[in-house]
């Protein structure tokens, strides 16, 4: 069932692939900024707003020897990569290996994000616009599945 | 006359076909049976999701380090501090060309790292010799976020600049980074201070004396206020010969930044 192509309704009017790929790429922007300024030693500059130093300083900013970010960027590039591959072949399972990802990353996020606020007492602007631009993608997914017609029915 | 469609008799095309269609819209096509909900794709895959998410969490709090038991041991620095560099927060020939300036806290743990690992090969190979100075700054901003009847990272700096007041910052400087035992949880409460202070060899009735005037700890919150407004927000800050770097330098970022300044 999953390896069948389904053609994928229009999301405003285009193909909703396009929509995820567009915010994948902007994860996959974000995290790659994160990751290169933390392997480099630095703090992500947030201008007026506060907290991103606090939070790439802290301890939970990283796991083991790898900074939280790297793992939004391999995970952003996989969802662009799908993304991709849905757009040009259609492949039902390719949606769902998607949904399932993003999803995922929303869980983790969802804990990333409670240290942030109850933990570390302070929020990155950058990491939150990630977690955003994650849900996003995670919620697009699960309403273009809905929308969509189900390799194993008649619709 | 008996009826035409009985099995003696032939029937013509029209009435077979009228047959065959009334037949066929009294059975239903048969369909798939429904899948049952517990064994549908996209819940399975929701859970499988979910299931993963938690396990890569675990993963993650599995990787913390524990946090180190807050004893009355004390550690002893790693390095020594050199003899006769020191003067106040200052370590280093005055008229050394290039001046670094560490803006830090003694809560953090960046700047326990830039501590233990970047400064003493930089003490030995660029303040010794006389091609740089080091010179330390508070910008003590953790403890704010801790207990806020005892801000340990104001605490800290202020025991720290009784140390200076004895010539004896680099050393209990060595022995507050030896001590860190992660932010606001009790390692520079005040009986441990006062335990590092002695360890670190300071005349602890001058200390007990300075300590309870508050001047000092009113003097790292200026400080800290300072950096605040030079928009230091992070710690380590350093500066090289006025230009600002954050994070906690290596030897290779920061012994190549005091080359390029001294050429």
């Amino acid at each position: 069932m999953i390896t069948r192509r389904v053609p994928a309704r229009p999301l405003l009017g285009v193909h909703p692939a396009i929509i995820l790929a567009a915010l994948d790429l902007v994860g996959l922007l974000i995290a790659g900024y994160l990751s290169v300024v933390e392997l480099g030693g630095g703090v992500p500059a947030c201008g007026p707003i506060k907290g991103c130093e606090e939070v790439a300083r802290s301890e939970y900013a990283w796991i083991g020897p790898i900074p939280v970010a790297v793992f939004g960027v391999l995970l952003s590039a996989v969802l662009l990569v799908l993304a991709l591959a849905w757009w040009r072949t259609n492949i039902y399972g390719l949606l769902l290996a998607h949904y399932a990802l993003s999803l995922v990353g929303v869980i983790f996020d969802g804990y990333f994000l409670y240290l942030q606020v109850f933990v570390i007492g302070a929020v990155c602007i950058w990491c939150l616009t990630y977690e955003i631009s994650l849900l996003l993608r995670f919620l697009v997914a699960f309403v273009v599945w809905y929308r969509q017609p189900r390799p194993d029915t008649d619709g | 006359m008996t009826s035409r469609n009985t099995s003696d008799q032939p029937i013509t095309r029209r009435e077979r076909r009228a047959i065959e269609r009334a037949e066929r819209a009294g059975t239903k096509r048969p369909r798939p049976a429904p899948t049952p909900p517990w064994r549908s794709p996209m819940l399975l895959i929701t859970l499988g999701a979910l299931a993963v998410g938690l396990a890569i969490i675990a993963f993650a709090v599995l990787q913390r380090p524990p946090s180190e038991p807050i004893t009355d041991e004390l550690r002893a620095p790693i390095a020594a501090v050199p003899t006769g560099l020191a003067e106040g927060r200052t370590l280093g020939d005055a008229n050394a060309p290039v001046t670094v300036e560490i803006w830090s806290d003694f809560q953090c743990p960046a700047c326990r790292l830039f501590a233990q690992q970047t400064e003493p090969p930089i003490v030995d190979e660029f303040v010794v010799p006389g091609t740089a100075r080091l010179v330390y700054h508070d910008a003590a901003f953790l403890g704010q976020r801790g207990d806020p009847s005892y801000d340990e990272s104001v605490e800290s700096a202020a025991a720290a600049r009784v140390a200076a007041d004895q010539g004896l910052f680099w050393q209990m400087h060595g022995w507050l980074f030896a001590n860190w035992r992660g932010e606001n949880e009790g390692a520079f409460r005040p009986e441990r201070l006062r335990e590092i202070a002695a360890a670190a060899g300071l005349d602890m009735a001058d200390y007990d004396a300075q300590v309870a005037t508050g001047g000092h700890q009113a003097d790292v919150r200026s400080e800290t206020a300072q950096a605040a407004s030079d928009g230091i927000t992070a710690t380590p800050t350093i500066i090289v010969n006025g230009t600002a770097y954050t994070g906690a330098l290596s030897y290779e970022q920061l012994a190549a930044l005091i080359e390029e300044a001294a050429s």
